[in-house]
């Protein structure tokens, strides 16, 4: 018969085989336990899908579309910059806002589409901010920059360009982009680069994704050597983009910023993509994520072991 | 459309004869284990004014009515400080917020459901609140220990009484969520918002989610509990432990599940 009042009062006792005092906080996975590194510093950056100023959008889900979103992570603690690609088509909770602001329902949809369910300025980024942080399983996310597209040849010739192998022929909308051919992207050409997809071919948007990836990494590693040299570079970038750019970071904190860029490490192994499958949908592609394989990321890039004997 | 909800749970005969005669045994003797001048009962740490204790397997409901007509059951979950009675008030849904089980004003509040949810226990999920204040002392405090794996691991029983019957529930699921009212996002009366709640608790992105083997499939059917707690210093997350019946008693526990 249940309860006993002998089997209470024994388990009030502490458990004695218990070395540890679980923190919060703390994930156990694989019988590994794991802790949040309270010092990762991560910033979503947002390429905004509108090819012009950014405008305060007037209306319901106008505001435009997060077509590339990146985590970049800055960690203090063993001095690394890690970038997460997360694909735009993740399918997740999408909150539908009306005009004033009021929340009318979640749906399932393309992570990409909330920033549209805004103003186009910083609601939009907030709401882009939160759906990202939602599917990472709540992670802190310190700020955000959403860049129109437009800015793109601004920010590539800020650091004298960026140079690729060109991944995938397109040939479709420049000569110059000929698979495996090494280039020095100036100008529009990266514009064209980071933004070419062809829709009419399945997974397109992964094959982007990959030639984005391709592109960060070489930007980051063009724009360190270009900090080491002058780190104004930085701050002339800032003005240079204000008008096509909404963040909420201050030009005060970019500066503070800026020099851990040409400190920290940062090598091809530092780029994390989601796994998952790519399927087609009624009329848009759709991305489903391999929640281990998420999870896993997660405690990996975010995370580091607890030594409990400590 | 509804559907008349067969009762899934079977009580062994031998078990439930013996809780009929625990009942019995506190109606007529009006369960004699709380003295009125309180020398034998066990004082709750804290701020509980009420002096009272499942520990010794029985709550006496007479007493504790002529206290505050508010208390409507008992929660105790063993291997855990959480002993306390449950509360419901009528003039507002967040009154035991702020006020203890006495009904006096008192921020470690008491623990306790809101209007949405009946005393009776039979809705698909009761929500119990309860305080954790700073220095993580507070009515529902303990909550948090679910958090350890280990201890979750270990910690599979809850118990609710009832004035005349004792709820047993399997606590299957502990994990953080943002801090949005349950009652007010769900719809429990009816199967849908049933089925959303336990589609959104299942698919929760909480990186330490703690989930029992074995209840991978809990359905609108089931009746259960959700115990809600949160920290003052991260008061946009809530900390739930939510618990499935597995044992009534007295088998008052039914409901029709309105499509």
């Amino acid at each position: 018969m249940r309860p006993q009042l002998q089997t209470v009062a024994q388990s009030t006792q502490p458990d004695e085989e218990e070395t540890y005092t679980w923190q919060e906080g703390w994930v156990k996975y694989n019988d590994t336990i794991y802790e949040y590194q309270e010092d990762i510093l991560t910033f979503l950056v947002m390429g905004i899908d509108k090819n012009s100023d950014v405008v305060q959008a007037d209306g319901q889900a106008d505001g435009g579309q997060a077509d590339a979103l990146f985590l970049v992570v800055m960690n203090p603690d063993d001095k690394t910059i890690k970038i997460v690609g997360i694909n735009r088509n993740t399918m997740t909770d999408i909150d539908v806002y009306d005009r004033d602001g009021t929340l009318l329902t979640t749906v399932t949809a393309q992570l990409a589409v909330q920033h549209g369910f805004g103003d186009g300025m910083e609601q939009s980024c907030e709401y882009q901010r939160r759906a990202v942080a939602d599917l990472l399983y709540n992670l802190p996310i310190h700020g955000y920059a959403a860049v129109n597209m437009s800015a793109i040849p601004t920010i590539n010739d800020s650091v004298g360009g960026v140079r690729v192998t060109v991944l995938e022929d397109m040939t479709k909308i420049n000569e110059n982009f000929v698979k495996d051919k090494p280039l020095h992207l100036i100008g529009e050409e990266a514009f064209w680069y980071l933004k070419y997809r062809d829709v009419d071919v399945f997974g397109s948007a992964d094959l982007r994704l990959e030639r984005q990836k391709q592109y960060i990494s070489a930007f980051v590693d063009a724009a360190r050597r270009a900090v080491k040299k002058d780190i104004s570079i930085v701050l002339d970038l800032y003005r240079a983009v204000s008008s096509q750019m909404v963040t909420d970071l201050s030009l005060d904190e970019v500066a503070y910023l800026a020099p851990i860029l040409s400190d920290y490490r940062f090598d091809e192994n530092s780029f994390y993509t989601m796994q998952g499958e790519t399927r087609m949908g009624e009329e848009f592609e759709e991305f489903y994520p391999d929640e281990k394989a998420l999870y896993e990321m997660i405690l990996d890039v975010f995370y580091k072991e607890v030594d409990i004997n400590q | 459309m509804t559907y008349r909800y067969n009762r899934m749970i079977k009580i062994p005969i031998n078990r439930m004869r013996l809780f009929l005669l625990l009942i019995f045994a506190v109606a007529v003797t009006g369960c004699a284990s709380v003295q009125d001048d309180g020398e034998t009962s066990p004082v709750q740490e804290g701020s509980d004014s009420v002096q009272e204790s499942a520990a010794d397997t029985t709550i006496d409901f007479a007493a504790l009515q002529r206290q505050n007509p508010d208390i409507f059951g008992w929660i105790s979950i063993p291997g855990t400080e959480i002993d306390h009675p449950i509360l419901q008030s009528e003039a507002a849904d967040d009154f035991y917020e702020t006020h203890n089980a006495s009904g006096e004003a008192d921020d470690a509040g008491a623990v306790y459901i809101e209007l949405a949810n009946l005393k009776s226990m039979c809705d698909f999920n009761t929500v119990l609140h309860g305080r954790t204040g700073a220095d993580e002392t507070g009515l529902f405090a303990d909550l948090y220990r679910f958090a350890d794996p280990d201890f979750f691991t270990d910690h599979k029983e809850l118990y609710i009484y009832l004035d005349g019957n004792v709820l047993t529930y399997e606590i299957f699921a502990a994990y953080e969520r943002e801090n949005t009212s349950l009652i007010r996002s769900y719809d429990f009366t009816y199967l849908a918002g049933c089925e959303q709640f336990l589609d959104d608790m299942y698919h929760t992105r909480d990186m330490g989610r703690n989930l029992r083997e074995g209840w991978e499939d809990v359905s609108p059917y089931h009746f259960l509990v959700t115990l809600t707690t949160q920290k003052e210093e991260n008061d946009d997350r809530q900390f739930v432990v939510i618990a499935a019946l597995i044992n009534d008693a007295a088998g008052t526990i039914d409901r029709v599940v309105t499509e």
